[in-house]
């Protein structure tokens, strides 16, 4: 540090210890101070002006929060012409929803079958429990039908075969009283 | 704050209003933090709910007393968080050994200075606050205290020179 610049550091320490420095001269100052050829008789200037400097933002604090600023807004255009895309697409689907399920509803509705009758549940279960008995009825008199048609059967061919000779009994078939 | 009109502030506007305050909310949030890194943390922070309210900004008749009030805010949830969760030694202790060491030296050096401007008598206290941790222009100080402008020179210059003799002492 030659003469001269610890002539100017002087002058600038004097001014500010007397309040008098702009903040174009103590930006000098910080960086005479800052000097790593720096006499020791400034060592204590040096660490309180450090210190003091502490109290301002470090440099481009400011211009980090315009670029903070700039970055929140372009963000939020971004959210909203991503947001505007979604309920357009939504309102699509919604519509292509509807489409489809008026145009089910519609043909369900225009073409239901025609019900036959306005019957009650009561009136329905008699009517089915009648039309069971019915057939219950009939599948009955079948069955007695062809138990009485297989008697009438047994007993012809029971008379054909004693009119021919031929006994039948238990244990099988006598023909002249040898068993065959 | 009217509740007539709640249009979002502009881009522009919004930076033409609060980009300037940049240096008083840092030196208020320093104030009550005591640690740079925090401090910067913090106006960036209240940056960004600023922005995120700025519907609400259009109304307000001091967006500069909007923004302080918002910062202590902050700064004293902050203080009351750290403080309970320091009530045990052994947690402050760790947080700092935590932290690199010149975070830790910044704090002490701001902490040592913020010390010294407490025993400063009321007026030098006022003006070296005002001008050298807000960053108010010393017209603006004038105007504010009623001080003329030698008083205001003089004080500063006696802050100053009290917080050399004694923190070169340290």
């Amino acid at each position: 540090m030659n003469i001269d610049t610890i002539s100017r550091l002087r002058a600038l320490l004097a001014a500010y210890y007397a309040g008098e420095t702009s903040e174009s001269d103590e930006r000098e100052l910080h960086r005479l101070l800052g000097d790593a050829s720096l006499p020791d008789e400034f060592e204590a200037d040096r660490r309180m002006i450090s210190a003091m400097s502490l109290f301002a933002p470090s440099d481009g604090f400011e211009k980090r929060l315009s670029d903070k600023i700039d970055q929140m807004a372009t963000d939020e255009t971004g959210r909203r012409n991503r947001s505007g895309r979604f309920n357009i697409t939504l309102l699509l689907r919604v519509a292509a929803s509807l489409v489809v399920a008026v145009g089910v509803g519609a043909t369900l509705f225009f073409h239901r079958p025609q019900s036959g009758s306005d019957l009650t549940p009561e009136e329905a279960y008699l009517q089915t429990e009648f039309a069971l008995a019915v057939f219950a009825d009939a599948l009955n008199k079948g069955c007695d039908g062809i138990r009485l048609a297989e008697g009438s059967a047994d007993d012809g061919v029971q008379k054909a075969l004693a009119s021919i000779g031929i006994i039948v009994d238990g244990s099988g078939i006598v023909e002249n009283d040898k068993t065959i | 704050m009217t509740d007539s009109k709640r249009t979002k502030m502009d881009i522009v506007t919004f930076k033409e209003i609060f980009i300037p305050m940049n240096r008083l909310l840092y030196g208020q949030a320093l104030r009550m933090l005591r640690d740079p890194l925090e401090a910067e943390d913090m106006v960036q922070d209240i940056y960004v709910s600023l922005w995120e309210r700025r519907s609400e900004l259009s109304g307000v008749d001091n967006p500069q007393a909007y923004a302080v009030t918002m910062l202590k805010n902050r700064c004293l949830n902050r203080l009351n968080s750290q403080r309970f969760t320091e009530d045990i030694d052994s947690m402050q202790l760790e947080r700092e050994s935590d932290m690199p060491s010149h975070h830790v030296e910044l704090r002490d050096r701001v902490g040592a200075v913020m010390n010294l401007i407490g025993e400063l008598p009321d007026r030098q206290r006022q003006v070296i606050l005002m001008h050298d941790v807000d960053g108010y222009p010393k017209e603006e100080i004038k105007r504010v205290t009623g001080l003329s402008a030698d008083n205001v020179r003089q004080l500063l210059s006696r802050a100053r020179r009290f917080i050399r003799n004694h923190f070169s002492k340290d």
